[in-house]
């Protein structure tokens, strides 16, 4: 009779509901236990990424050895890139290494044979097979999220690219504001370059390319936007083209300028301050040498702000452009103390800087054509403005390519000098 | 039976609003701009103007039948076995509108988020979060509702608003986009995004003032159809058309993109998928609850909380029917362009069946009298 009792006690709603309480409580810290929770020091954190075309030695270098582990391949694989295999090098961050704050501290990470970050090169016939690849020989979990550069070597770039674009799109790790850049020679060398100026590669980098977006030298051309360029039926899409200028340094050499995924041509970085005229970015940040009316001296003109307004037209059934660009700016030094300024001669140095910019500008238009690479997205002004001619005479990227090469256009330049500095004249 | 009488205009609003904004956000912009390229703007409006007219039947039904659902209603209209058989139609609906935004739900999360956790727990986790508070009546699933409107409205504007940094307005143009042959297919797809606000059926028998269900339900339509119209103008413009296309969830690339000023967030897809979730909650109960509630007034039964853990293994079952993430869209855009028939076309042929026989309800207003605050 007892257990009855009890029985009876125990499914009183009052207990079963506090039981279920107690239950429930005593299995929240199992529900709340993370799938997904990976400590810092486990992941393989990569930076930046290089991708080179990989050359026979290398291939021998870093592939397993002949009749070693098979680690990507089932049956037989069609390579349809002209590219052929890829070197992919990375720069991966070494927990505990990396420095916070700029200050060298007492001892600890800056000791210099200890590096903040690890260089591994492998090879493979795609971005992802290589990354399969390193991935077996690495034991952390490799960690997409705080990468921050991809560099394609120029070979590459020419050749294709694609597959990468597909899987860093893909891969949901990899954020749009990644920079992805063209390197002049082999990629890897602008992940193993030591720069003075930071202590993580990568970081500097980056910073070479943030910077330049501030400092007016370059568009903020993050991989998003070139992706977007590249997609658009009425443009192209560039990117920042690097060129290493000694051991441990490099410099943005221009704009890689491509036709689908294939890069066609360079242009140097003054033609990106072109280029950015032309598109109205901001700020204005490149500067020239002019001739001073009427004496052996130069002057340095450095632009400040940009202004451009593009009008559009169809003449004879092919898009007329009229670009109105207006550059301010400021005069930064004279080599002869003998000359002034003065109204009359700033007047006579504008009209020498529209005349020198109006080649440069069509210069500029003129290389593009000619590959009928257009970067400067004038197609999608033709798209977007004049949508009845561009649904019987366009319709895909492919015939803008040949439209772009016969457009015409026109500039109106407007050159302003504002200021002269510190000094009287 | 009589619910207490409580929900207010605004509250209503705010359901509609809650019930709208769900999982479909990520995917929108890519619905829109595969049918109208940059035509995507107006294709939403478009596509939040037809999903209106369902609203507005529903709401013509509602105040004359200010004390029915759609299920006790139509009994009295068409006739007892083809009600109930559009009922059971609209259960079984609503049931697999759950489980497929659960189950898409679960496909971002397993995609983007948490990668190892298995799909069938944040399906389930969600699933039965939206089981549990499903449990409560009227007055408490209105305050469910109240309570998350706020956490899902402004963080999801200061998104959209910050995003706006790197908008062209080029990829905007031309407004009614350049390829115009799927533009049907594409309105109807965008308009059952809006289904949810099919709730309205049950809301209006728990209004104070069902007379005023018109301004809570145009307010309701116009905040949540004016979120999704600047979701779709932000991804637009940013990404362009064609760069859209290729995105499987845009609005997600969108915070990912976008940065809090001077860098204190680099990316926003953290906050965003926080948001998200809430109005993916939101979205479950109100569907959820749609389910139970109906299933319960077609059986005659007094309580509807006997359905809330009685029905999910069957929803989740159905959520894990889809094979791949692809299956799972297609799955989507063919079900939700159905479902329209069932929230549109029904309750347009319930109406007409309704005037054409004059047919009313009991009116509230001996209820009404009662009330001090009602003269």
């Amino acid at each position: 009779m007892n257990w009855l009792k009890f029985n009876r006690k125990i499914l009183e709603p009052r207990i079963v509901k506090r039981s279920l309480t107690v239950g429930l409580l005593l299995l929240t810290p199992l529900l709340s236990g993370c799938w997904d929770r990976l400590e810092i020091e486990d992941r393989a954190v990569i930076l930046a990424i290089a991708i080179d075309k990989a050359t026979k030695e290398d291939i021998l270098k870093l592939e397993d050895k002949p009749g070693g582990g098979n680690i990507t391949s089932i049956g037989e694989n069609t390579q349809n890139s002209p590219l052929g295999n890829i070197k992919v090098t990375v720069q991966i961050a070494v927990p505990g290494r990396i420095p916070l704050g700029p200050g060298g501290g007492t001892g600890g990470p800056s000791k210099p044979e200890q590096k903040p970050v690890w260089i591994m090169s492998i090879t493979g016939q795609t971005i992802n097979e290589a990354l399969v690849k390193l991935q077996q020989r690495m034991a952390d979990r490799l960690f997409f999220g705080h990468l921050r550069v991809i560099v394609v070597s120029e070979e590459v770039a020419k050749l294709g690219i694609a597959d990468f674009n597909d899987f860093f799109r893909r891969q949901p790790q990899i954020r749009r504001t990644v920079w992805m850049t063209v390197s002049d020679g082999m990629a890897e060398q602008f992940l193993t370059v030591m720069p003075q100026l930071e202590r993580v590669p990568t970081l500097y980098l980056q910073g070479t390319l943030e910077h330049g977006v501030k400092l007016g030298k370059i568009p903020n051309d993050f991989v998003g936007v070139f992706w977007s360029a590249t997609s658009a039926k009425g443009q192209q899409g560039y990117l920042p083209y690097v060129r290493l200028t000694s051991k441990d340094s490099y410099e943005v050499a221009g704009l890689a300028y491509f036709l689908g995924d294939r890069m066609v041509g360079t242009t140097s970085p003054l033609e990106v301050g072109y280029f950015m005229g032309i598109k109205s970015l901001n700020p204005g940040g490149y500067s020239v040498l002019l001739n001073m009316p009427e004496a052996k001296s130069t002057v340095m003109f450095h632009a400040t702000h940009r202004n451009a307004k593009i009008k559009m037209n169809i003449v004879d059934g092919i898009p007329h452009f009229t670009i109105n660009i207006q550059l301010e700016g400021d005069l930064s030094e004279k080599s002869n103390e003998k000359v002034n300024f003065n109204i009359e001669t700033i007047k006579e140095l504008q009209s020498q800087l529209e005349k020198g910019a109006m080649q440069g500008y069509k210069n500029l238009i003129k290389k593009t054509q000619e590959k009928g690479s257009d970067i400067f997205g004038f197609g999608e002004i033709v798209r977007a403005r004049q949508p009845a001619y561009w649904k019987r005479n366009i319709r895909t990227k492919e015939n803008w390519i040949k439209m772009y090469k016969q457009v015409t256009y026109e500039f109106n330049l407007n050159m302003r000098i504002r200021r002269i500095g510190a000094k009287s004249s | 039976m009589e619910y207490p009488r409580q929900i207010t205009v605004i509250q209503t609003a705010i359901i509609i609003f809650s019930t709208i904004i769900g999982v479909g956000v990520l995917a929108l912009p890519l619905f829109a701009v595969r049918a109208a390229d940059s035509g995507a703007p107006l294709l939403a409006f478009l596509g939040m103007l037809v999903s209106f007219v369902g609203l507005f039947f529903i709401i013509l039904l509602g105040m004359r039948f200010p004390r029915q659902t759609i299920v006790q209603y139509s009994e009295s209209l068409i006739g007892k076995w083809p009600a109930r058989f559009f009922s059971i139609l609209l259960i079984l609906f609503f049931a697999v509108l759950t489980s497929l935004a659960s189950r898409e739900f679960g496909e971002v999360v397993v995609t983007s988020v948490l990668q190892r956790t298995p799909l069938e727990v944040t399906v389930i986790v969600m699933l039965a979060l939206a089981a549990i508070s499903s449990r409560n009546d009227m007055t408490t699933f209105t305050y469910i509702h109240h309570l998350y409107f706020p956490l899902i409205l402004f963080p999801g504007l200061v998104i959209v608003v910050l995003s706006l940094k790197n908008a062209v307005v080029v990829n905007l143009l031309p407004v009614i986009g350049n390829e115009h042959h799927s533009y049907i297919t594409g309105i109807l797809i965008i308009a059952a995004l809006y289904q949810g606000s099919f709730v309205m059926t049950l809301v209006i028998p728990a209004m104070r003032r069902p007379s005023r269900a018109f301004p809570a339900g145009i307010v309701g339509m116009l905040l949540a159809g004016g979120l999704y119209l600047l979701i779709v103008i932000a991804t637009v413009s940013v990404f362009g058309s064609e760069e859209i296309k290729q995105l499987l969830w845009p609005t997600l690339e969108l915070a990912k993109t976008t940065s809090l000023p001077a860098n204190v967030l680099e990316r926003l897809d953290g906050a965003f998928i926080a948001v998200w979730v809430t109005a993916v909650f939101t979205t479950l109960l109100s569907t959820y609850y749609f389910t139970i509630h109906s299933l319960s007034q077609l059986l005659r039964l007094r309580d509807h909380k006997l359905f809330s853990f009685m029905l999910l293994p069957f929803v989740f079952v159905i959520a894990m029917l889809p094979q791949s993430v692809i299956q799972l869209y297609n799955v989507i855009s063919i079900i939700g362009r159905y479902g329209l028939i069932l929230t549109i076309l029904y309750p347009g042929m319930l109406l007409i069946v309704a005037l054409i026989r004059k047919a009313r309800g009991k009116s509230i207003n001996e209820l009404a009298e009662v009330q001090p605050e009602n003269p």
